[in-house]
């Protein structure tokens, strides 16, 4: 330690430490505007001029280094007034409104500038007009106002190697930029962001909205983390997958959820959404990265501290429904040390990851794999054990999760709703699951419903050799399916009926003919009624011929269907909550019980938001958070010209024709070199956390002028 | 032909690396305001307090600048100041340019006593800045001259002279010539 005394304060430094760290470090302010603490200093703007020794000519403090028994004096008349000239120079080039301005009351030089007190007056003003450039994604130039501290160059060149920006002369004068005139794209930008992180001034900044999506800093800079329901760390783990570590990859994924593999198979991916390589050409592939990452995750590195759990509390927590939400719920209560049973009423724990979703889109012993690593963890589980009451089921526990799910399907109310031949998507999907003859169905099947359930329904039926037609009142373009669904399901012979309304089901009750149906040339849904309004095509009355007909319109809890289930239920039979309590005290309920049908990850969010609340109510601190894999992330990217380019890898799809005879997941997982093409395309947006906070003077307690 | 110092140092600073680097505050900002300063004083657009600013800044620029060419130009700042700060401070005030170099304070004036009264300056000034008739000395109006020069090449006579600060005695209006 080397001590030296700063404005009359005795302030200890570490060897090596510039003058200005020291004193900033020691809560003492000196003004700075060039110096970054995450990049080396370079003394050019002399905002930080202080009197060393009682010399007579102030140097800049950020590029003098600590000397034992040094004594420095920011408030020198010298100093202040080198400090002040500089900032009149840098204010007389500089535009002199500041309201238009993107950096508008978090911009360094404002400030500072106000801080001092000075103004460009005294000089010659001489603004040099560079016109602003939005024409690149993400980042958006306003060179107008750079005042060539060199921090965004520094950055790109030394702490990140990228090597995109430098001092450019044009015919208005210099400015920072991309030399020859190239587009970030053309000049190999990673689009990292850490020029407009360390920008000073507002010279290059986020594009217009970019920070206004979430209320969190953090979030703006990451939204694929903040879009995934669970906050997986997913530049993290995609940072793992690229060099090569498949398992610390799993690892950061099981922090927040704990199916990896089902979700690599089947998430709705909103975190590819929140990609912000989607405005440079395609978001990255996150899910495929997920699985990619779960199938080759041989050495299982995270599983001790996975399966590692508090001493017991002593408090017993029953969960009802074994679906994701229900077995996240659990697994993160158990880890708080409670003991945890899970009661399911079908056959087998999991939800609709093993009773509802087909084997072509999620093979079932992965399913399998997880389930068992939760209950090896101990919680226990108790199947076939359908629950009818949960305040009974209070009587021996000290917490009820009521997590059961939406497990029965709805139907149209058409005539002929209520024949035999009619089924459930509930029903059909678990039949299929559970590996039954499936012929009861007949040879040709109407599909009502053109939701995800919809077509999974559709496409194993196809399996199965039947006729398929999957018909629903939405226009084509507003299938509410996702585009892959729809597109392979056709490929494999699904025939897709848009803009279709039910009548009636034609025949007998022992007999299914057809279903009737008219073409709607557009329908509105009044959200609020929950009517239909529809425009109907004349003469457009049709008999689609089948032996049975499947309803994937919707489905409910259920909970209504028993006599008395011991909680408050709304009128469309939810439980009554507020912060996953319900209406008797230590029963809760999450999950697609409470949102409605929803997704996987979805449910596995509520699962934790849930067991958290659970584990205050039991007197824990209802902290589930976890480390699991310690990260490092390298800051020095380094040059990858072509970058913007790199094309979205392609899970490889089954051939239409061979889908169509087996019940093999339809995508092949990507090879090593697939994996690693794929995850080298994120742009790290996770990095630009990692530099310092500026701190401003405000930030530093009674500090003068 | 004479030189002016002011015109020299402004040359000078134009052309100086400082301009194009940017890196420093004092190098760059340094050079730019110095130019500015230059380039306003010798065009009749200098202000007083010009001068004592330029000395404040160019001490600064020898001391505070990142490198050497910062330094360099601030001291050649300084050494003009030094030695020719009555040429600056004329320039300033509006006087002249001693050395007829700066445009805005050279004037065009026609000499009485070789002045024939051709007319052909009068015929190439576009302005119509120049009084007479045949035989009559020609006389510019300094009002309506733009300084273009193309009279003082039109003359065969070389009745018609650049000045600074010192200004030839001309007649007010056109008067008979005396050159025949």
């Amino acid at each position: 330690m080397i001590t030296l005394t700063i404005d009359g304060r005795t302030v200890e430094a570490r060897e090596g430490q510039s003058v200005l760290h020291a004193a900033l470090d020691a809560g003492i302010y000196i003004p700075h505007l060039c110096d970054h603490p995450d990049l080396e200093a370079k003394g050019g703007c002399r905002m930080c001029s202080v009197t060393i020794d009682g010399a007579e000519k102030p140097v800049p403090s950020c590029a003098t280094e600590v000397r034992e028994g040094m004594v420095v004096d920011s408030h020198t008349e010298a100093a202040e007034a080198v400090r002040r000239t500089s900032m009149e120079l840098m204010l007389a080039t500089h535009p002199s409104e500041c309201t238009g301005c993107p950096k508008y009351g978090k911009c360094e030089m404002q400030s500072m500038y106000q801080f001092m007190g000075v103004s460009a007056q005294a000089w010659r003003h001489h603004p040099r007009s560079v016109p602003t450039n939005d024409s690149n994604p993400l980042i958006t130039h306003l060179f107008i106002r750079c005042i060539r501290c060199g921090r965004c160059i520094r950055a790109c060149q030394d702490k990140r190697g990228v090597k995109v920006l430098d001092y450019v002369h044009d015919k208005v004068g210099i400015h920072a930029g991309v030399p020859g005139g190239k587009s970030l794209a053309e000049a190999g930008c990673r689009f990292c962001g850490a020029c407009i992180e360390v920008c000073p001034t507002g010279s290059i900044v986020d594009v217009v909205g970019r920070m206004e999506r979430y209320p969190a800093y953090a979030d703006n800079v990451v939204p694929c983390r903040a879009e995934c329901p669970a906050h997986i760390d997913i530049p993290a783990y995609i940072r793992a997958v690229r060099e090569g570590r498949p398992g610390d990859a799993v690892g950061i994924i099981r922090e927040k959820v704990p199916f990896p593999l089902v979700l690599g198979y089947i998430c709705n991916h909103l975190c590819e959404t929140g990609c912000k390589r989607s405005d440079i050409n395609a978001p990255m592939s996150i899910r495929n990265l997920k699985r990619f990452a779960a199938d080759n995750d041989t050495e299982q590195s995270w599983k001790e501290k996975y399966l590692r759990t508090a001493p017991p509390t002593g408090k017993k927590v029953a969960v009802i429904g074994g679906g994701p939400c229900g077995l996240t719920a659990a697994y993160y209560l158990r880890k708080k040390g409670h003991d945890v049973t899970v009661f399911e009423k079908r056959p087998e724990l999991g939800g609709p990851m093993t009773s509802g979703i087909p084997a072509y889109r999620l093979p079932l012993d992965e399913v399998r794999k997880e389930i068992q690593l939760i209950l090896d963890t101990g919680v226990k589980a108790e199947v076939n054990r359908e629950i009818t009451s949960a305040a009974e089921l209070k009587k021996d526990f000290d917490a009820v999760l009521v997590a059961v799910g939406v497990s029965k399907g709805r139907r149209l109310p058409l005539p002929g709703a209520d024949f035999q031949q009619v089924y459930t998507a509930m029903d059909v999907l678990a039949d299929n699951r559970a590996g039954k003859d499936m012929g009861y169905l007949g040879k040709s099947v109407c599909v009502i419903g053109g939701g995800s359930v919809g077509f999974d329904v559709a496409r194993s039926l196809i399996r199965h050799g039947m006729t398929v037609n999957l018909a629903c009142l939405e226009q084509a373009d507003k299938i509410l399916a996702d585009a892959e669904d729809q597109e392979e399901g056709a490929e494999e012979g699904v025939n897709i009926l848009p803009g279709r309304a039910f009548e009636a089901i034609e025949g007998t009750p022992e007999r299914v003919a057809g279903l009737r149906v008219h073409t709607v040339l557009s329908s509105t849904y009044d959200k609020a009624t929950g009517k239909v309004t529809e425009v109907a095509e004349e003469g457009s009355q049709t008999v689609i011929p089948c032996d049975s007909v499947v309803f994937a319109t919707g489905q409910y809890t259920g909970l209504s269907d028993y006599e008395n289930f011991g909680i408050r239920l709304n009128g469309r039979g939810y439980p009554e909550n507020d912060g996953f309590k319900t209406s008797e005290e230590g029963i809760f309920a999450a999950g697609d019980a409470i949102t409605g049908i929803s997704f996987v990850i979805k449910g596995i969010a509520q699962g934790r938001d849930a067991a958290s609340e659970i584990d205050k109510y039991l007197g824990g601190d209802g902290n589930i958070d976890e480390t699991l894999v310690e990260r490092t992330a390298d800051p020095y990217i380094g040059e990858f010209p072509g970058f913007a380019a790199l094309p979205r890898v392609e899970q490889e799809v089954m051939s239409a024709e061979s889908r169509k005879t087996n019940n093999e997941n339809v995508y092949r997982t990507y090879s090593c070199e697939e994996a690693s093409c794929e995850a080298q395309r994120c742009l790290q947006c996770d990095l630009r956390l990692q530099f310092e906070k500026i701190k401003l003077w405000s930030d530093f307690g009674g500090v003068e002028a | 032909m004479k030189q002016c110092p002011v015109n020299e140092l402004l040359s000078y600073v134009r052309g100086h690396k400082c301009l194009d680097c940017g890196k420093c505050v004092f190098g760059y900002e340094g050079a730019t305001q110095i130019l500015l300063a230059l380039e306003d004083i010798t065009a009749k657009r200098g202000k007083p307090a010009d001068l004592e600013q330029m000395r404040k800044l160019a001490q600064y620029m020898t001391e505070q600048s990142l490198c050497e060419d910062g330094e360099e130009l601030g001291k050649a700042v300084l050494k003009a100041l030094d030695a020719s700060g009555d040429e600056f401070a004329l320039h300033i005030a509006k006087k002249g340019c001693t050395a007829g170099v700066c445009r805005a304070f050279v004037t065009y004036h026609i000499l009485m006593d070789k002045c024939t009264g051709c007319g052909d300056c009068m015929d190439v000034c576009e302005e119509d800045a120049i009084a007479g008739k045949k035989r009559f000395v020609h006389v510019i109006n300094q009002s309506d001259c733009i300084q273009c020069g193309k009279c003082l090449d039109a003359c065969e006579e070389e009745a018609i002279v650049k000045a600074g600060a010192d200004k030839p005695r001309c007649p007010p209006r056109p008067v008979p010539c005396k050159r025949k």
